[in-house]
């Protein structure tokens, strides 16, 4: 030992020092911070939870329904969504179509203002709809608004952005021609790809213009602050023409991954609504809060595909039989507690223009009969007793409820002699999977609507509809009677012809349609104007809070 | 000790770059792209978005592309966050990741140190099994069943801390999160210094101190100094772990951390994203075990001798 010994005390000394340090820094030494119920006496806030984040606040680079729901506050689009997700005019104040059904011209709002004061002009439109178009943007759904002359043309790089139908008449009015009539092409103008963009933040800015410091935007509110996967925040816009209409102050979109957790926050008033329920605690939830939780009918289908190119899945009796088996009051009321309708039809009910969809003929036969036609249809094709036995692969993507879902199902084919094997991969493997198109047996698909018409369901089938037709189906009539509607002019015959493909495309069972989705959301009984709707839209714009 | 040093960063460096190359291969071989969602892109509209991201260009041509911009310390622009650089999100996310795991150290750190202290010095023959009992507690429980435990009891039933939420880091949103991330490291650090410290209570000098007569705590720093050693080690690798956020954690408090882009970037495919996080991580840990080795090296001087050329 060469040192002394009083040295050794400074390793202690160091230890306790460093203790005390520590328990300083966690004192109440940092400012307290208000709690939201201080926050809240002085300015109305809506704490708003969502199941994600904004990947962007470009409308057009934006893909996912939480983006849709920010920019909807943010931007206003000639035409808007109210309470009850319908369109009501938004900047455009009125519009009117030729006789050709092509081309329309929209009156702009004398009032329409950008959150700087200047005033939203036809231009901005046109600038807007150039910008999507222009494949140096990368827009990702540009062809939503493929319906504008020339458009698909332009984003492939075939035509410049000039040439495209959109131009500014005067100061208030806005032309817009169309490739072809589109009936739904008012209810597409709603979408967050038909917003109107201010051009010179983004000529200022480039692809910054979208930080808070920079976004001009003219919806009824504006953005203050967004930090990822914390919050992100949106003022009230003084400069948009129905403010003195908008109750709120601030809204706060809060992104909560963690379902149960956010249940938690909700319970705890941190937060006063979330879009989403963890399913496996939707007893507890009807149970303790009841007057929060609305589950409502939602445009979205849930189905799986066959894989139509390939035997023995390109035989309609094949397709019939194993849809017709399914137990789908079982799969809606007990794996999915209830926060599923069973499918019936490929368009959800609740699209306004379409009326009642067309349904499966054997929805209201009796089980037993259905699976003694099961039997028959898949002896015909070749299957069962004295065939061969009918193999499954069933693809999904990852989650608990698909897979409980598919093991269901798995156990419904049973009956028929039908083996299944279940193939899940992650989310991302899964549609790379769909898009490359290899052959496949059955694959777990979905559809939430774009905008509300039976067109946009029912396109899926069609068999120029490359990326979306998942099954692969190709059937002349359909294809005719899906022309024969867009170009119809009477709303009346549209509908009787959609109606028409639908039974064809149920007829056939490309799709076999399991589901079609609710919305379950928690809204707390504080938050007043928030109306259940089939787009699961709630704009702040229409919405209070209660003390 | 500079040459200890030196030795140690010169075997760092490489090992960086092997890490990093392995990580952009294999993030390739996962089947899928950053443009594979959901809703299916247009063909024509997802080969553009892959031409305007260069990810269209051969491997070894976007790999090359990648180590100059990160040569020029540029991690590239997100894929999923497209309105950020990586570099822009790590600049919010890693401080906040690393100050709340700094906590959880100092406090697993401070409160294992004591518990094993506690558990070593205890008289009676149960003291040390209750400090063992008490960690493996610790450490069987995963976070995933402490963390909403402690949002339900102190969120949800005393109302005394917030569920939830960062609030721009006011500490009562911290207490919860940094508790739920210490808890196990309390358990570990407390079982390793118990063994230790007990180890080292029995070693011959530490004999040879009591028989001279020395003070209780001059023993008890000789013991420590020993003691030490196995903790360090621990602590370097955990240290790079905990610093660099915690998924759960972080999705169950809802913080802006870098936990969740570890996961969501490589579910998603955000290529850069991922490369980024592994850079952080990497880099971490390869950071920490220097530092572990100098204090090692510092704790006992056989450490530093060994390393010498013979």
């Amino acid at each position: 030992m060469s040192r002394k010994p009083g040295q050794h005390l400074g390793l202690f000394r160091l230890f306790f020092r460093v203790a005390a340090v520590c328990i300083l820094a966690f004192g109440p030494g940092f400012p307290a911070k208000a709690g939201l119920a201080g926050s809240a006496a002085a300015k109305m806030v809506w704490h708003r939870g969502e199941l994600g984040d904004p990947g962007s606040l470009d409308p057009h680079k934006a893909t996912t329904l939480i983006e849709s729901n920010i920019l909807d506050e943010l931007f206003e689009g000639l035409v808007t969504l109210d309470a009850r997700g319908e369109i009501i005019p938004g900047v455009a104040s009125s519009w009117t179509v030729d006789t050709g059904r092509t081309v329309y011209d929209f009156k702009l709002r004398s009032d329409a203002k950008w959150s700087n004061g200047d005033k939203v002009v036809p231009e901005d439109f046109v600038y807007a709809f150039r910008r999507l178009m222009a494949p140096a943007t990368g827009a990702p759904y540009a062809n939503i608004l493929y319906t504008l002359k020339n458009a698909e043309k332009i984003n492939k790089g075939e035509l410049p952005v000039e040439t495209l139908g959109v131009r500014a008449v005067d100061e208030t009015t806005l032309e817009i021609a169309l490739e072809q009539p589109a009936p739904y092409f008012v209810s597409q103008l709603a979408h967050m790809t038909a917003k109107p963009l201010h051009r010179k933040s983004i000529e200022t800015f480039g692809s910054d213009f979208v930080r808070p410091a920079h976004m001009v935007t003219n919806g009824p509110f504006m953005l203050k602050e967004f930090t990822p996967n914390d919050r992100l925040v949106l003022i009230k816009n003084p400069f948009y023409f129905d403010s003195a209409h908008v109750a709120l102050d601030e809204e706060i979109f809060y992104s909560l991954e963690d379902r149960s957790a956010a249940v938690r926050r909700f319970m705890a008033g941190e937060i006063q609504s979330y879009d989403d329920v963890p399913v496996e605690q939707i007893a507890f939830v009807r149970a303790h809060l009841a007057e929060a939780f609305k589950v409502t009918p939602n445009l979205g289908s849930y189905f799986y595909a066959f894989d139509t190119r390939h035997k023995p899945f390109d035989d309609r009796r094949v397709r019939q039989a194993l849809s017709m088996v399914i137990d789908r009051q079982f799969l809606a009321e007990r794996i999915w507690g209830g926060t599923m309708d069973p499918g019936y039809s490929f368009v959800p009910p609740g699209v306004e223009t379409y009326g009642a969809p067309a349904t499966v003929a054997w929805k209201d036969i009796d089980p037993y009969q259905r699976e003694d036609e099961a039997k028959r249809l898949l002896a015909e094709a070749g299957f069962g007793p004295g065939g061969q036995k009918l193999e499954v692969e069933i693809r999904l993507n990852n989650s608990e409820n698909h897979r409980a879902t598919a093991v269901a199902i798995a156990d419904m084919w049973k009956a028929l002699g039908v083996g299944t094997r279940l193939l899940a991969t992650d989310a991302t493997t899964h549609y790379a999977f769909l898009r490359a198109k290899p052959p496949f047996d059955v694959a777990r698909s979905g559809w939430f609507a774009d905008y509300p018409d039976a067109q946009n369901f029912l396109f899926l089938g069609q068999s120029d509809n490359q990326a979306l037709n998942v099954a692969s189906f190709s059937n002349k009539n359909y294809d005719r009677l899906m022309h024969e509607a867009q170009v119809e002019s009477s709303p009346e015959r549209r509908r009787a012809i959609l109606h028409e493909a639908e039974a064809l495309l149920l007829d056939e069972q490309p799709f076999l349609v399991l589901l079609t989705y609710r919305s379950r959301n928690l809204v707390s009984p504080k938050l007043k104007g928030w109306e259940p709707n089939v787009l699961d839209n709630h704009p702040g714009r229409y919405l209070s809070i209660l003390p | 000790m500079l040459r200890f040093f030196l030795s140690r960063v010169a075997t760092a460096v490489p090992a960086f770059f092997i890490i990093v190359a392995l990580a952009f291969f294999l993030m390739r071989l996962a089947p899928g792209g950053p443009f594979d969602t959901e809703r299916a892109l247009d063909p024509e509209i997802a080969k553009n978005l892959r031409h305007i991201y260069r990810l269209d260009l051969p491997l070894m041509q976007q790999f090359w592309l990648y180590l100059q911009s990160l040569a020029h310390g540029e991690l590239g622009p997100s894929l999923h966050w497209r309105d950020f650089t990586v570099s822009e999100l790590f600049a919010k996310a890693l401080p906040i990741s690393a100050a709340l795991g700094a906590k959880a150290m100092l406090v697993a750190i401070i409160a294992g140190t004591a518990l094993g202290l506690v558990g070593a010095m205890s008289k009676v023959r149960i003291g040390p099994h209750a400090v063992d009992g008490a960690a493996i507690f610790g450490i069987v429980l995963p976070i995933f069943v402490v963390a909403p435990l402690l949002q339900l009891g102190l969120g949800l039933t005393l109302h005394v801390l917030p569920v939830g939420g960062w609030n721009d880091g006011a500490w009562q949103n911290q207490v919860l999160p940094v508790t739920t991330l210490a808890l196990p490291q309390i358990a570990i650090v407390a079982r390793l210094m118990q063994a230790a410290l007990i180890d080292a209570l029995a070693m011959p000098h530490i004999r040879t101190l009591r028989a001279f007569g020395m003070p209780g705590y001059h023993i008890y720093v000789h013991a420590l100094r020993a003691a030490f050693a196995p903790v360090v080690s621990y602590l370097g690798l955990a240290a790079g772990n905990v610093l660099t956020g915690s998924v759960v954690v972080e999705t169950i408090f809802g913080i802006p951390g870098m936990g969740r882009y570890f996961v969501d970037g490589a579910l998603g495919r955000d290529y850069t994203l991922v490369m980024g996080t592994v850079i952080v991580v990497a880099a971490a840990v390869l950071l920490f075990n220097l530092i572990v080795d100098l204090i090692l090296a510092w704790l006992d001087p056989r450490v530093r001798y060994d390393s010498r050329p013979r």
